[in-house]
């Protein structure tokens, strides 16, 4: 088990490294995420955002896992975007700024408050070059990932559309240097991961079966550990 | 919520599931496992495999067979179901235009049956003339 410290700790990391892969920043800019301080905890299941709300308390994740998701009338759920160690949540630059969906932790997650930060570099950005050029970015990234989300679930069989998400949130925690110790772990149940996909949880079951059987992934109940990145690029590269 | 198993069958091949999915009763593990029928029967018709091979057998966690779901099940229960959309009712009119359709299309095919049965007979005749006036020649 990791301690709170510890994950506190991995998650500044990866908001430093991902903000730095986004932008070269100078020393100021380094000196002025150390002002991020305002810590905010959320249970498993716990709403942060949703629809209509302003978008006015944007949050970098620390620690756990949150998702973007719209609901259906009848209970069914999509999950639009999955925000891990390093993102940034919550915040937009459109006019209005208003949540057009619903943001869940689906486990436990600590967030740190930016929008002193984010307002901060926005007002001076000859001051910080770096940060205030990198809130878009974020929405680009943003972007780029609801476009393989639709891609995914609108082109791909189950299987592929399985191993591309895998893929996907593997190489998001490598890039930012949240994978601590191999194997990678997605506290992810076959739920979460058929709401993702547009899948149902038998059938999710169904493929992952297969994927352990091809060496990529380990199961158990409310967990998937990928074991193997090269047999699940491989899979990936099928796909295409 | 309780853990049921949904072990898979397709034709000879069978595939255990020792994960299990949770569901809160029988009825609703029934009911997930229509539905993952459902969304595989695509699945197999895009990989051109047989759905009507297989079948989901399903057992509680301490091993008890509850149910066999055939894939075939879920194409029975639509068998004679008319469109659920309001679709507009075939007119007269339009009836009429597709019958006289499907009759020139039936004429035309018939004419070109005709033709290419005309043209094989040409052939065998034109064969048959050279073979007797190379005799001839002889």
């Amino acid at each position: 088990m990791v301690s709170r410290a510890l994950s506190i700790q991995t998650g500044r990391a990866a908001i430093a490294r991902h903000l730095e892969i986004l932008a070269p920043l100078n020393e100021s800019e380094r000196e002025a995420l150390t002002s991020l301080k305002e810590l905010v905890d959320f249970a498993a299941g716990q709403e942060i955002t949703k629809p209509g709300a302003p978008l006015d308390d944007p949050m970098f994740v620390l620690a756990g896992w949150i998702c973007r998701c719209s609901t259906l009338s009848d209970g069914r759920r999509q999950i639009l975007d999955f925000y891990l160690p390093g993102d940034l949540v919550g915040d937009g630059s459109r006019t209005g700024k208003r949540a057009h969906a619903f943001c869940v932790a689906l486990t436990p997650a600590t967030c740190v408050r930016a929008g002193e930060l984010i307002a901060l570099t926005r007002s001076q950005p000859d001051r910080f070059p770096g940060l205030a050029n990198v809130w878009g970015a974020f929405e680009s990234e943003i972007e780029k990932r609801l476009i393989d989300q639709i891609v995914r679930n609108g082109r791909m069989l189950a299987h592929e559309r399985l191993a591309h998400l895998i893929k996907d949130l593997y190489e998001r925690h490598r890039r930012v240097g949240v994978l601590v110790s191999e194997p990678f772990v997605m506290p992810l149940t076959q739920e979460m991961f058929g709401d993702a996909l547009g899948l149902s949880t038998v059938h999710v079951n169904r493929v992952l079966q297969q994927l352990r059987r091809e060496q990529i992934v380990r199961t158990s109940l409310g967990r998937v550990e990928m074991l193997n990145a090269q047999l699940l690029e491989a899979a990936v590269q099928a796909t295409r | 919520m309780s853990l049921y198993f949904f072990n898979f069958r397709q034709g000879d091949a069978y595939s255990i599931d020792d994960q299990g999915c949770e569901f809160e009763s029988v009825e609703d593990a029934y009911l997930g496992a229509v539905k993952a029928t459902q969304e595989m029967w695509l699945e197999l018709l895009v990989r051109r495999e047989d759905p009507l091979l297989c079948s989901f057998d399903v057992s509680d966690s301490r091993g008890n067979d509850l149910f066999t779901l055939p894939f075939s099940e879920v194409l029975e229960s639509c068998h004679g179901r008319p469109a659920s959309a309001a679709l507009a009712p075939l007119s007269t009119q339009l009836a009429r235009a597709l019958a006289t359709r499907r009759a020139a299309n039936d004429a035309v095919n018939g004419v070109k049956h005709a033709m290419r049965q005309a043209h094989s007979t040409l052939s065998e005749t034109v064969s048959l003339l050279e073979q007797v006036i190379k005799i001839a020649g002889q």
